[in-house]
């Protein structure tokens, strides 16, 4: 049989984030415009600049249901004319809610989409936010979130940011409240907190796709008339590391163990963000990773363990996540602190990390939502516009020697908060002998 | 609702073409990013698996990245990677698929490690590969299905509409003790049987074009021999459900949840399109009915929805929903489900009901459509399920052509209440765990 000898590798043509057109309109409200060419559905996206330290603490949640809310009905459209004048145009409309802002999104086919922004207006503008809407959207809320914390993974990631981020900042409990402040929500406190947050000051509308001609004047006509003297602004907090810890939340007879070991690390403005994103690739993001090549290649343990960078608008959350059947965890763990401290990264491993970053980044603009999704996330961490093309130069000159300090700096085992989710019984003896000395909570503890 | 303007059908450039040994191509060229996307489809899943040997077609999934003759173990998807590349593989029911988007200056690599696996993977079929990769197998179905809450769903409804010795009657992550079995030898054996040029698909989405692409892949694919694969079983299509039969599970889940299940054609009928917009209407979006009666109005769930599992012969399975909120009885969920189900058979949707779901198709269609990597998916199952990849082109305009008498009629032939099967999934009480 022929062979063909493996082939080399050829230069790819160069890539440039999409170019963009940017106004802002005489409300304040910051316009950009992507034209991406072959995107038949258009991504619209409008973040609404209210950190959720600016939540009632006795109504955190209240941001959520708002942004969840927001479809119920407007002025224009009451109930579910509104929804259904959506879905007419074959869009779909959702808010997402984040530590640092709230972004209310619409997806719509580009033939319908003159018809639909008047419509993402309304939506941000007059929603109705009903007694019973509210009331409803709390509900379903409370429920989602019990859903969430009924799994090995939700549960984990829940106390993993309780543990790692000192109680005194908002982003140390979750994003979408807890089941009693959700509980006491009210139609006038969700009213109340629309008016205090819902404003064109500090937002910025982001349209992508392949977008007609006069597009601008559209979005001017749709969203001129969006005032709100009574918004309020409300400067970011800088949230603090909390004093490391291991917990064991108990899970009786559960068949695996959901392990996050984590650290309070870095956000995308800090000087060392790339080494730390090149670092944590060789150490857990790639499939080869050292972390992957051993605990799920060799070992077969996992059915994958990553190395995760989750940053915020200040500091940053950075842990490994996986789940390994009972019997394993001990020496899985074991195994995770010497590869973590198993030395200085080469040449080479920071060159692989390096291209797939570098390489990848195209595909992930190559969409009108992911061109949306990324100026909106960068946006709401008060990046600058250029921040890709930094962030791709910055890659470039990371060194081994730099990303090896970072993970030295930032990633060591002996300062790690460990969050097991499994069955406390079968799990403490093999975590002491592992180094980690934890406490057991119930299942049902906040 | 305002004036309807009908859609039109897309123009996305496609090419075919047969290499001598069998292997189907079609290359898409779009040449806004400097990407393509690279995928295979091969035609066989866990339907064709034979019995004892469940799990099969996933775990040699897994195999089919520990390296082939020319290239070591997890050096595939470690060279992608490096060259700044995404990729995967997914088994389902009727197909496996693996995929990669590359730079543009990757394609050849790409091409080369698919076709030497596609060619040449038994040299590095070892003992040591499959019993790791049978480990890492194990944890996936522990993680996906046996920890996870409502993790057995799926399993307890397929033996609902599907004898146990049925292609479609088990799960394609298998049992367990099915996975234990595998040896060494099943593996090469179904590699022999299904991996073959004859039985794949490729498809090339992207910065490419089919006079550039063409020689690459057959230098890559053309000498890999044509073998021959097995006739896979078709089954024939069963009769609609009757007796309702019914499955009850608890386990440690938060809120009751209730599934009724249909067997409906399968993805090539003629009905397929209009059960599909049936099933939109009813559970599709917020203004569903089903949403809109058990959630919105009657505040009877906190979620509802409905939708299907497409299936290439024989039956496809169709699904409603509903996460009963707190102190609701499943008995009156299933109730009001039924009421909504029985309402739309016997008066249709109406005019504005079918247009909202002709154009969130369109959205949905027109959204995987924009990715080259979803997009290359959608053509490679086109050709490998519907023989026609300019499906891409005309199914939006297809679905919008459908009127209100094709869904009443398919709801009444498919979806009629007395042609179910049930499940019903609840929280056990303390003392059933004790």
């Amino acid at each position: 049989m022929n062979t063909v000898p493996q082939p080399d590798l050829a230069p790819s043509p160069r890539w440039e984030f999409p170019p963009s057109d940017s106004f802002t309109l005489s409300n304040g409200l910051d316009v950009t415009l992507f034209h991406l060419p072959g995107q038949y559905v258009a991504s619209v996206g409008l973040l609404i600049d209210a950190p959720l330290s600016g939540e009632p603490r006795e109504i955190e949640g209240v941001a959520t249901v708002v942004a969840s809310a927001l479809i119920e009905g407007t002025r224009s459209h009451p109930g579910p004319s509104f929804a259904e004048a959506i879905e007419d145009q074959g869009a779909v409309l959702g808010g997402a809610v984040d530590f640092s802002a709230t972004q209310v999104l619409l997806d719509v086919p580009t033939r319908h989409l003159d018809a639909a922004l008047p419509l993402l207006a309304q939506a941000v503008a007059e929603p109705t936010l009903t007694d019973d809407a509210i009331a409803r959207h709390a509900a379903q809320l409370t429920a989602g979130l019990e859903q969430q914390l009924a799994t090995g993974p939700g549960r984990a990631a829940h106390a993993l940011r309780a543990a790692l981020i000192d109680p005194t900042a908002r982003e140390s409990r979750s994003r979408t409240g807890s089941p009693t402040s959700i509980a006491g929500l009210q139609g006038h406190d969700a009213r109340a907190y629309h008016t205090a947050t819902y404003g064109p000051r500090g937002a910025r509308l982001i349209v992508s796709g392949d977008l007609a001609d006069g597009i601008a004047a559209r979005i001017q006509n749709a969203f001129e008339g969006w005032t709100n003297p009574a918004q309020t602004l409300i400067a970011p907090q800088t949230p603090r590391p909390a004093t490391p810890r291991a917990i064991i939340i108990d899970r009786p007879e559960a068949v695996q163990a959901d392990i996050r070991m984590g650290w309070f690390t870095l956000d995308r403005a800090d000087p060392r963000w790339a080494a730390l994103q090149l670092a944590t690739h060789a150490l857990g993001g790639a499939y080869l990773s050292r972390l992957n090549r051993v605990l799920r290649e060799e070992k077969g343990f996992t059915y994958g363990i990553h190395l995760v960078n989750a940053p915020m608008r200040r500091g940053g959350l950075s842990y490994t996540q996986a789940a390994f059947r009972t019997e394993v965890v001990g020496e899985a763990l074991a195994l995770t602190r010497s590869i973590l401290q198993g030395g200085e990264f080469s040449t080479h491993e920071i060159d692989r990390a390096r291209d797939y970053l570098t390489g990848t980044t195209p595909l992930r603009y190559a969409t009108a939502a992911g061109v949306t999704s990324g100026v909106l996330s960068q946006a709401a961490a008060g990046l600058p516009a250029d921040f890709v093309p930094r962030q791709l130069d910055d890659y470039t000159r990371v060194t081994p020697e730099a990303a090896s300090k970072v993970a030295e700096e930032l990633l060591l085992p002996q300062a790690a908060t460990l969050v097991v989710v499994g069955d406390a019984q079968a799990l403490l003896t093999p975590l002491h002998e592992a180094g980690f000395d934890a406490e057991v909570r119930a299942s049902d503890a906040n | 609702m305002g004036a309807v303007t009908p859609p039109t059908d897309l123009s996305y450039s496609l090419t075919e073409h047969v290499l001598s040994n069998g292997l189907r191509v079609v290359i898409n060229p779009e040449h806004h990013a400097p990407v393509v996307a690279v995928n295979l489809w091969y035609g066989v899943g866990s339907r064709d698996e034979t019995p004892g040997r469940t799990g099969l077609a996933h775990l040699f999934e897994h195999v089919m990245f520990q390296g082939s003759e020319h290239v070591a173990s997890g050096e595939h998807f470690d060279l992608l990677q490096a060259a700044g590349a995404t990729g995967n593989a997914t088994t389902w029911f009727d197909r496996t698929n693996y995929f990669e988007a590359v730079p543009t200056g990757a394609l050849d690599l790409a091409l080369w490690l698919e076709a030497d696996r596609m060619g040449r993977l038994l040299p590095a079929l070892t003992q040591t590969n499959l019993d790791t990769q049978r480990d890492v197998v194990k944890e996936e179905k522990r993680q996906r299905y046996d920890n996870a809450p409502y993790g057995d769903t799926l399993e307890r409804l397929l033996p609902l509409a599907f004898p146990a010795d049925h292609p479609y009657g088990h799960t394609v992550i298998g049992s367990m003790a099915d996975l234990d079995a595998a040896s060494l030898e099943d593996a090469h054996e179904f590699f022999r049987c299904w991996y073959s040029p004859a039985n794949a698909v490729l498809t090339l989405s992207g910065d490419v074009d089919p006079e550039g692409a063409l020689p690459l892949i057959e230098r890559y694919f053309g000498p890999l021999e044509a073998a021959h694969h097995p006739q896979r079983v078709s089954p024939a299509s069963l009769l609609p459900l009757s007796g309702v039969p019914r499955d009850t599970a608890s386990g440690a889940v938060p809120a009751a949840q209730l599934y009724l299940q249909w067997r409906t054609p399968p993805r090539q009928h003629p009905d397929a399109d209009a059960v599909d917009l049936a099933l939109s209407i009813l559970g599709g979006s917020e203004t569903s009915r089903l949403y809109r009666r058990l959630v919105r109005d009657a505040d009877l769930a906190s979620t509802a929805g409905a939708g299907a599992v497409p299936l290439a012969v024989g039956n496809s399975l169709s699904h409603v929903f509903a996460r009963a909120r707190e102190g609701v009885a499943l008995e009156h969920l299933e109730e009001v489900a039924l009421d909504e189900v029985q309402r739309l058979a016997d008066q249709g949707p109406t005019a504005a009901e079918l247009h909202r779901a002709q154009v969130q198709f369109e959205r949905e269609w027109l959204t995987d459509a924009s990715r080259v990597e979803s997009r290359a998916d959608l053509l490679s199952g086109l050709v490998m399920l519907d023989g026609d990849p300019q499906r891409l082109n005309t199914r939006v305009t297809q679905i919008a052509a459908l009127d209100a008498s094709a869904v009443q009629e398919a709801a009444r032939a498919w979806l009629a209440p007395q042609a179910r099967a049930v499940l019903e999934y609840r929280p056990a009480t303390k003392e059933a765990t004790a």
